[in-house]
């Protein structure tokens, strides 16, 4: 027989480490669930045989720091499986430390061994914990109520079944595999589209053939066919809000410690499904909105008290679906958000003019907190109790075709929605012509489309500006965004068509307007979406590219991008408002 | 083509995916194996075991759900599957491993603890596999049925003047159903010590040595190092090669030494 080859290693290698990643995360929450007395009867159980695996798993690739450490842990677990010691806040701390210690090693970029001198130092501590069992709180829900941390995870533990017993029934499949399989799916659509352009022809060049009536009878049923395959191939890209919501009781249960609040960290709507492609994704902005409720949106316990409010600040998760669309709302019962100090402080930074900022509502004025000036400044932070990273938690949710908005009352709290699209693979796009170029915008940014004339349009400030109402709205022509290929140096003059009669399509991006000009509407569609070879082209303004039925290539443009994008072409100059419309 | 069917069918059992994997490739390797499946804890085990009907299960005794021991009950009763335990070097793993050797399972392989050890491992495996796919599975789970006791006269290999009598049996692959079988047949008065070489992890014999006990009129105890060494000199070389590093043994003794 002969010994593994470095491939074999290599694969064994990653699959261990994405299963101990697994396992690590599921005892962490196992951990917190013993720790505040809503454990089920099973949980020690798995959190045995989870240490187990890991050393039996890591003794077979010579893994000796980790076998030892997770021997000692399994040893701990069986001494309390046994009655022998009983389990209290300090063990909870050490297995945490024990378990992050494996987590650092094994699933840092390069995958490692637990280093010799954290070894000696966590398996003497669990040692005696094992032998000794320190103290005597007893996992039980009586002494829990000063419990710093409780998640209510209604959802998932409502059926009085662990999440993690469900998926143990699923086959695991590489995620490239079914984006290759959806992609194929893709193709069949496009494909089949073409053949469905072909039937009506077919009768018209034989009428009453039976034959071709059977032929249109066929391609309809696999139109149905394909939408259904495509269909159930989304669905396994999808996965449940669970998948991030539970790896946040964990940091919270640290952060609640580290500012010695009191806080109960509420989650529902655990079930929801969303595009697997975002849970990575969502996992820092969400915990970067949880950190400011923590820091700067709860009060302290004296604070609370003072202002009538119970002792224990709430911290609620909630997600849902609404229309295509994912809903994640992060809110506290904090002191809220002042408006006036915003924009005091808008005004402060030159981010606005003192005349904006009187001429501004307190919703637009709270949006503020998102402007990249803003979101650093310190006083701000002390000020509004808000604002670090907004910005970045902003960024990272457009860059996923989402919005996010905040809504705050002074002295209640404070609520941040962030909203993205079901999925990422398909967008249903307003199909467009401009300079003779097929574009596609996606409809969930279309607020609404105007018809227009050449004499509708006012220059203003250098830029092309359309009277919507009472208001003007900055206007982008789509044949700008072609030149914006970083390869070509961006350079060169925006194609501009010549027609009188044109359509104004209407954008809302995070609330501000703006206008894209439009030669022909060809309708809305589903589009799937193919990444664009960036050795080809390399354009931010493009989310992608779509091949049509009748094989026509669709370019679909990036909304939030081709405006900033566009509006900085425009100008020529950095103009610090650039991000700003209206 | 017929090679090709006579392959022997192998269903790979265990909740870690590392494992799976690590056994499916070392399995691969042999030509006469063919792993058809694997699954991830009992329940997944009985329903590939009822569908595919593999002629081996390699099973692992901890995991979710069906643990090992249950879904071995009902291999062994319902389908009269031969299975291999893979079983963890510790006490409780060789606890259980004698708990799933009373309840049916052919043999047991330890999972490798280090790369280094793979080679023997996968030998083995794949040994005791071929070796359990012949094996006739309803015989193993029926209790050990004290029958009379044998007298026959023994044969005797050597024997010095004034010396003590000694039985020496060395077993390997099967040994600990053989020795279940034998033991029981041994009369208490038996007028000869008693050694028993079986190739086994030092964390099992002393299992082994507790569950023949129980089923012996003859105490049956693990020899300690000491007893080891001083029988050793006295055996030959039969038992002092079972002295050698990694061979392990396990002395009977008539009541009184």
């Amino acid at each position: 027989m002969d010994d593994l080859t470095r491939a074999e290693f290599d694969q064994l290698l990653a699959v261990f480490r994405d299963q101990s990643l697994q396992i690590l995360e599921e005892m962490g929450n196992d951990l917190l669930a013993l720790e505040s007395g809503r454990a089920d009867a099973d949980a020690m159980n798995r959190l045995r045989r989870g240490a187990h695996t890991i050393k039996g798993d890591s003794a077979c690739i010579d893994f000796d720091g980790v076998t030892k450490l997770a021997h000692k842990i399994e040893d701990v677990f069986d001494a309390v499986l046994c009655e022998k010691i009983k389990f209290d806040r300090q063990s909870v701390d050490v297995i945490f430390k024990s378990l992050d210690a494996i987590r650092t090693a094994i699933g840092g970029s390069e995958i490692a061994d637990i280093a010799a001198e954290q070894l000696t130092e966590l398996t003497a501590v669990l040692m005696s914990i094992e032998k000794t069992g320190i103290a005597n709180i007893s996992p039980t829900a009586a002494d829990q109520k000063r419990e710093m941390l409780r998640q209510r995870d209604a959802s998932s533990r409502g059926e009085g079944e662990p999440a993690n017993k469900h998926r143990r029934g699923f086959v695991r499949v590489e995620s490239d595999k079914i984006d290759t399989l959806l992609n194929l799916a893709g193709e069949m659509v496009i494909a089949r589209s073409v053949i469905s352009q072909i039937g009506p022809e077919l009768e018209i060049a034989f009428p009453r053939n039976e034959m071709v009536e059977r032929f249109s009878g066929a391609s309809n049923q696999m139109g149905k066919l394909i939408a259904e395959l495509q269909k159930s191939v989304l669905k396994m890209r999808m996965v449940t809000v669970d998948h991030i919501f539970r790896r946040f009781p964990r940091p919270m249960r640290e952060l609640a410690a580290q500012s010695e609040k009191e806080v109960e960290l509420q989650i529902s709507g655990g079930e929801t499904e969303l595009d697997r492609a975002l849970v990575d994704i969502l996992y820092e902005p969400i915990l970067h909105l949880l950190r400011n409720a923590v820091d700067h949106g709860l009060e302290t316990t004296e604070e609370r008290r003072r202002a009538g409010k119970p002792a224990e600040g709430r911290i609620a998760m909630r997600a849902y679906h609404e229309g295509n669309q994912v809903v994640v709302e992060v809110s506290d019962d904090g002191r809220g958000i002042d408006p006036a100090a915003v924009r005091y402080k808008a005004v402060e930074v030159g981010a606005i003019t003192r005349l904006d900022a009187e001429s501004m509502t307190d919703e637009e004025a709270l949006e503020l907190i998102f402007l990249q000036g803003l979101s650093t400044a310190k006083q701000l932070t002390e000020l509004s109790g808000r604002g670090v990273g907004a910005a970045a938690v902003k960024a990272a949710i457009e860059q996923l075709r989402g919005t996010v908005s905040v809504k705050s009352e002074v002295g209640s709290g404070t609520c941040f929605t962030l909203r993205m699209p079901l999925t990422l693979a398909i967008i249903k796009a307003l199909l467009f012509t401009a300079a003779g170029q097929l574009f596609a915008l996606p409809l969930l940014a279309v607020s609404e489309i105007a018809r227009a004339e050449g004499c509708d349009i006012v220059h203003l400030d250098g830029i092309e500006n359309y009277r919507l109402r009472d208001r003007f709205i900055s206007l982008v022509r789509p044949g700008v965004v072609l030149t914006f290929d970083r390869r070509k140096g961006g350079t060169g003059a925006a194609l501009r068509s010549e027609s009188t009669h044109f359509f104004v399509i209407v954008l809302a991006i995070a609330g501000k307007k703006y206008g894209v000009v439009a030669d022909e509407l060809l309708g809305e569609q589903e589009l799937v979406i193919k990444p664009l070879d960036s050795s080809w082209v390399q354009n931010d303004a493009l989310a992608g590219a779509s091949v049509l039925g009748d094989g026509r290539v669709v370019l679909i443009m990036d909304a939030e991008m081709v405006f900033r994008k566009a509006i900085k072409y425009e100008r020529g100059k950095v103009n610090h408002r650039e991000a700003y419309a209206v | 083509m017929l090679s090709e069917r006579k392959k022997i069918r192998v269903l790979v059992v265990d909740d870690s995916a590392l494992m799976r994997k690590l056994i499916s490739n070392l399995l691969a390797k042999d030509p006469e194996l063919e792993v058809i499946a694997t699954a991830i804890d009992g329940c997944f085990a009985l329903t590939k075991v009822e569908q595919l009907k593999p002629d081996v299960v390699t099973l692992d005794v901890d995991m979710p759900r069906m643990d090992g021991l249950t879904a071995l009950a009902e291999m062994v009763s319902k389908h009269n599957t031969p299975v291999i335990m893979l079983s963890s070097l510790t006490t409780r793993g060789a606890a259980l491993t004698m708990q799933a050797l009373e309840k049916g399972a052919v043999d047991f392989v330890c999972k490798p603890s280090g790369t280094a050890r793979l080679p023997e491992m996968a030998d083995e495996l794949v040994s005791k596999i071929k070796a359990a796919a012949r094996t006739n599975v309803l015989a193993l789970s029926r209790p050990a049925a004290p029958e009379a006791p044998v007298r026959k006269k023994p044969a005797i290999l050597r024997q010095g003047r004034g010396r003590e009598r000694v039985v020496a049996i060395g077993a390997s692959s099967g040994g600990p159903h053989a020795l279940r079988h034998l033991l029981p047949r041994i009369p208490g008065d038996i007028d000869a010590g008693i050694v028993i070489v079986q190739h086994m992890p030092e964390s099992f014999t002393a299992m082994l040595a507790h569950w023949l006990n129980e089923i012996c009129d003859l105490e049956v105890k693990e020899a300690s190092p000491p007893e080891t060494a001083r029988m050793a000199r006295a055996s030959g070389r039969e038992i002092e090669r079972a002295t050698r590093p990694r061979s392990r043994v396990i002395w009977l003794f008539p009541g009184r030494c």
